[in-house]
């Protein structure tokens, strides 16, 4: 039994043996010499595939394996990527009563035709068919008014119609999209000959799930048939929903996407099965477009794409979209990535999930390696990329769940760069081990007033309320100073954004003024301000967020100063927008908007989008908004959409319906080689065969940087097919 | 003992119905959206693709038909998470790490646990017991986060102990004793971080146990018989006093699959607890689901196996 004891004693010892061997030779083993660059990310994505992700985990590994057709430019402008070029015209058609009318107005367009630029006009029974290009002249819609006064067109109706959950019609067929098409059409061409006086000209489903008809005739007409058709003997629920839109004419942009024919789609292994290099053609694209609509693939990137009439290819490099209504920012959804028909057409949407979502094939700068689940994703160079061969053979994003650890790895050269935390800049900053890139980040955050509530209805307590907030201070003690104050509706990034909105300014002063205007002032002396005998007091709630959660108490207390009474309520972030912002259900709310590169507010500031579950949570209503923002959908032309969306942002700033507290500021902490300057520079071949330096690049699209022609210097370099090596920099490098 | 283990086995059934009826319940009544066809607030969100995906997982019928999809999809193993991917690929991808994590804690739990309670019982009083029960003391006092994220600072940065992933990144071994080697240092931050409270509570209880063993009557004859102590205690006592602690084994397991969730945070470790915590964050229910099952699936066994180790080191219990 002895052994037992020395066993018992001696095992522990052997533990420790263990890890201290572990611990002395766990480096002699040998480097994987790599030019590689090591990127850390805190989420790990869902999957990969771009039509399907939606997190920014997952669009940092597809922004280096997929291209789109588009990207963007500096200022987020449109920029060509898989297509060369595109072109946007417009062709139109009017509909009228009699052959003569439609002569008539034929006649006197192609008069005016070619001051006013229109390209084609012809004419169709009743029907006018004519097509312009955007750049048709400004005597185009005055010649149009006038050519019609006396002639004029049947309205144009484009009729959303959503079916409710389970309803069935009295014969029993069930409520679905095409079946209620069936009996519009038929109940339009009564057996006895007394027909209606409406026609329809098109019609499309949208995803299984929504109807959509193009037609014209008076909408009295086409109303009074849905309302038959659809109405149940509950007066309050009819069995689908609809929504008409009137037009003078169906007006239908076509964009013409010209392709590269010199890209080609990597080659690679998905479950199993092999898939040589192919070239990227307009099958491609026409493939992505019937997969983002499609009712199975159910892409949460859809609703870019309901507007789309149709997509075909004429040729292998030639890409047609046609719209059903001009929708001007319909253009950025073109840089979506393209997904490869030749491995995925016919292919079931379950096979998607386990393969080709975490496995994917793309045109992009570098291809899919491997992705060990919890730890890495590695992609390897793509030597044919159409750009330029990368200067890397690898890119490695590592999944880090802790904001500590990424930290740690940073530090411990675990990984090459990270964006680094407001609160941290400044060590890292004095640690000289690191350069760092610092840039705008694509949001801000806001106080929204919910303008229901009486106390917020009156635009001088709002505007009260914002010279009463201390915003430098929150931006000095809570960001660090890693933030500026910001100016309304559009980030400091964008070619529409306005540079010139005037700001209101920290003036408690100015702010007790106006509110007195309003009729608050502290009547009984208790030191709140007070109007009609009650108090003005609210509450004012936000998500678990470190940074909300001071700025509310910063608030708080700025408020107080001025006589107000702030109560805040901090709640978990589903029930936070579940039961009190989807519900309307506040007083006074901190969030934040991340935005996107379009310049439409629709969702965001339109009356329309008031009701419970919407975005203009605010219920902020502007006629002059309105207008403008349906104005700006509709608008193509650069010069005229800038001045629109200035003029938009200066609206809405000045109403307050938010307090825009701040844009905060990215700092990217990149490690130092041993020549002093960051570990990445982007070296690109010029023209005479030598390599050119560019700076590194910071790309607001992807809210990062640009990376594809990025160079490790720490690296013996290395040369590219008929081109000279690269500037070595370093000494002996290798990835930590 | 075939009829124990078929009534055990039944009972583990029931249990198993019962908490995955109960955990269903709280994951799927909890507040906030449940499939997202993106986030919450996205102006892109369409509300067709939104119902669509909620009739797809079938969360559009009442609770308990929900239920009943889960549970069928779980047993044919056609369970697929939100992200469309089968949540056994994805357990299976996660749960032997897991294991090999609390495999290795266990053995650090029995291994520094065992002598420490015989150091404190055979030196009762003395002060190595003191130290001992201090230290253990402690170890239990302190949350087991704060002295990871303590142990995280300082092993990364003084002791240089990789705490990502699994093996070292970039380097390639040329003997399967090195890549061991290497694989046991990326285990050793979460699994002494994990193993720490067992080792101090373990301890606690060998300790007691083989003081219960040393008055008992069998002690006094062998030391009547003129037995060397050593014999006495490593012979007599402490064989004895093993069974009870034996049993806790199975209670350890328990715990260490709940604990590792924190560890596996904290040390990013590619393991079940980690999914499981980002599945939580996505609202994914069936991935959720499925988790739970499985660990307490593991729960039941390593109890059962506690049971049956218990009747194996002592003869006079009988499984029945």
């Amino acid at each position: 039994m002895l052994w037992f004891r020395r066993f018992i004693f001696i095992f522990p010892l052997a533990i420790i043996v263990f890890f201290l061997c572990a611990y002395l030779l766990v480096r002699s083993g040998k480097e994987v010499n790599e030019n590689a660059m090591v990127q850390g990310s805190i989420g790990e994505p869902e999957n990969i595939n771009p039509i399907r992700a939606t997190t920014t985990s997952a669009s940092d590994v597809t922004g280096l394996v997929f291209n789109g057709l588009l990207t963007t430019d500096e200022q987020m402008g449109p920029k060509p990527s898989l297509a060369k070029s595109w072109d946007i015209d417009q062709t139109s058609r009017m509909f009228f009563n009699s052959e003569q009318d439609a002569q008539a107005v034929l006649e006197s367009l192609q008069q005016a035709g070619p001051s006013i630029r229109i390209d084609q006009v012809a004419r169709e029974g009743t029907t006018l068919n004519y097509s312009f290009s955007n750049s048709a002249g400004p005597g185009y819609q005055a010649s149009l008014v006038n050519a019609l006064k006396d002639h004029p067109p049947r309205p144009v109706w484009l009729i959303t119609i959503t079916p409710g959950a389970g309803g069935k019609f009295p014969d029993g067929g069930e409520v679905k999209p095409l079946d209620i098409f069936k009996r519009i059409e038929s109940a339009l061409k009564p057996a006895d000959g007394d027909a209606v006086d409406a026609v329809l000209v098109n019609h499309y489903v949208v995803l299984d799930s929504q109807l959509e008809i193009v037609g014209h005739g008076p909408r009295e007409a086409i109303e009074g048939v849905l309302k038959k058709l659809l109405a149940t003997d509950d007066k309050e629920k009819a069995l689908a929903e609809y929504a008409v839109e009137d037009f003078t004419a169906q007006d239908r942009p076509v964009y013409t996407f010209h392709l590269r024919d010199n890209v080609m789609w990597h080659d690679g292994e998905i479950g199993g099965k092999k898939y040589a290099p192919a070239k990227f053609t307009s099958a491609d694209v026409v493939f992505t477009y019937e997969s983002l609509v499609s009712p199975e693939v159910l892409s949460p990137r859809a609703a870019d794409y309901v507007l789309v009439e149709s997509v075909t290819a004429p040729d292998p490099l030639t890409v047609k979209v046609v719209y059903k209504k001009p929708y001007s920012v319909a253009l950025n959804s073109w840089m979506m990535d393209i997904l490869p028909a030749h491995v995925l057409k016919g292919k079931p949407i379950d096979w998607w999930g386990e393969n080709f979502d975490r496995a994917p094939i793309g045109t992009g700068p570098f291809k899919f390696g491997y992705w060990k689940s919890g730890e890495l994703i590695k992609l390897v160079r793509n030597d044919d990329y159409w750009e330029g061969r990368p200067n890397l053979d690898a890119v490695y994003i590592r999944y880090i769940s802790e904001q500590l650890n990424i930290q740690l790895a940073l530090e411990t050269g675990g990984i090459d760069f990270y964006s680094v935390e407001p609160h941290a800049v400044k060590r890292f900053e004095d640690e000289g081990r690191f350069e760092l890139f610092r840039f705008l980040s694509r949001g801000y955050s806001y106080i929204g007033w919910n303008l229901k509530r009486d106390i917020f209805k009156d635009k001088r307590v709002r505007r009260a309320l914002a010279h009463a907030v201390n915003i430098d201070e929150i931006i000095e003690y809570k960001l660090y100073g890693h933030a500026e104050q910001s100016t309304g509706i559009y980030t400091p990034h964008f070619w529409f954004a306005n540079p010139k909105v005037k700001l209101i300014e920290y003036d408690p002063e100015k702010a007790k003024a106006l509110l007195a205007e309003a009729g608050w002032t502290d009547t009984d002396g208790d030191g709140f301000l007070d109007k009609d005998g009650k108090k003005f007091k609210f509450e004012l709630i936000t998500n678990n967020n470190e940074i909300r959660r001071d700025i509310g108490v910063i608030v708080q207390a700025n408020l107080r100063k001025i006589g107000i009474d702030v109560e805040l309520k901090i709640f978990e972030w589903s029930v936070f927008i579940d039961q009190y912002i989807d519900k309307q259900a506040f007083d006074a709310c901190i969030l934040g908007w991340r935005v996107g590169i379009d310049y439409d507010m629709y969702q965001l500031f339109h009356s329309s989008q008031a009701d419970e579950d919407e975005l203009n949570f605010c219920s902020y209503k502007n006629p002059e908004v309105d207008q403008l923002i349906e104005k700006i959908r509709v608008t193509f032309d650069r010069e005229k959409l800038k001045e629109m969306c200035w003029k938009l942002q200066e609206i809405i700033y000045d109403d307050q319906p938010y307090l825009w507290l701040f844009v905060s500021e990215a700092t990217v902490a990149m490690h130092r080689d041993r020549a002093g300057r960051s570990i990445m520079r982007v070296y690109r071949p010029a023209d005479d065969g030598k390599w050119v330096e560019e700076p590194i690049r910071v790309v607001p699209a992807g809210m990062g940087l640009y990376m594809p022609f990025w160079y490790r210097t720490t690296f013996p370099p290395q040369a590219a097919p008929g081109k000279p090596a690269l500037p070595a920099v370093g000494a002996k490098g290798g990835v930590q | 003992m075939i009829a124990f283990l078929v009534r055990r086995l039944l009972i583990s059934a029931v249990l198993l119905f019962l908490v995955s009826v109960i955990s269903y319940g709280i994951i799927a009544t909890a507040p906030g959206a449940k499939v997202r066809a993106l986030g919450e607030m996205d102006p892109k969100k369409l509300q067709s693709v939104q119902k669509k995906l909620e009739e797809k997982y079938h969360l559009d019928r009442p609770i308990y038909v929900q239920y009943l999809y889960t549970m069928r999809d779980l047993f044919t193993n056609r369970l697929m998470s939100f992200s469309d991917r089968p949540v056994t690929a994805q357990i299976g991808d996660r749960l032997p790490k897991t294991l090999l994590l609390n495999a290795v804690a266990i053995i650090m739990v029995l291994g520094f646990g065992i002598p420490l309670g015989i150091v404190g019982a055979r030196w009762r009083g003395g002060t190595r017991d003191a130290l001992v029960a201090f230290a253990s003391f402690t170890l239990i006092a302190l949350p087991n986060f704060f002295v990871s994220f303590l142990l995280c600072i300082v092993l990364v940065k003084y002791v240089q102990v990789p705490i990502l992933g699994l093996s070292t990144f970039g380097v390639n071994y040329e003997s399967w004793a090195k890549q061991l080697l290497d694989t046991g240092w990326h285990l050793f931050a979460p699994a002494l971080v994990l193993s720490l409270p067992g080792v101090a509570v373990y301890s606690r209880y060998v300790r007691a146990s083989m003081i219960e063993s040393l008055g008992e009557e069998y002690i006094r004859t062998a030391r009547a018989k003129g037995l060397r102590e050593s014999i006495v205690y490593y012979k007599h006592a402490l064989r004895n006093s093993l069974r009870p602690v034996i049993t806790f084994i199975g209670f350890m397991l328990v715990g260490m699959i709940g604990g590792s969730v924190i560890v596996e945070m904290i040390f990013n470790y590619p393991g079940m607890g980690r999914l499981a915590y980002e599945a939580l964050l996505m609202r994914d229910i069936p991935t959720l689901m499925a988790i739970n099952f499985f660990s307490a699936a593991l729960v039941i066994l390593g109890n059962l196996l506690a049971d049956i180790l218990y009747s194996v080191v002592d003869p006079r219990v009988r499984l029945e």
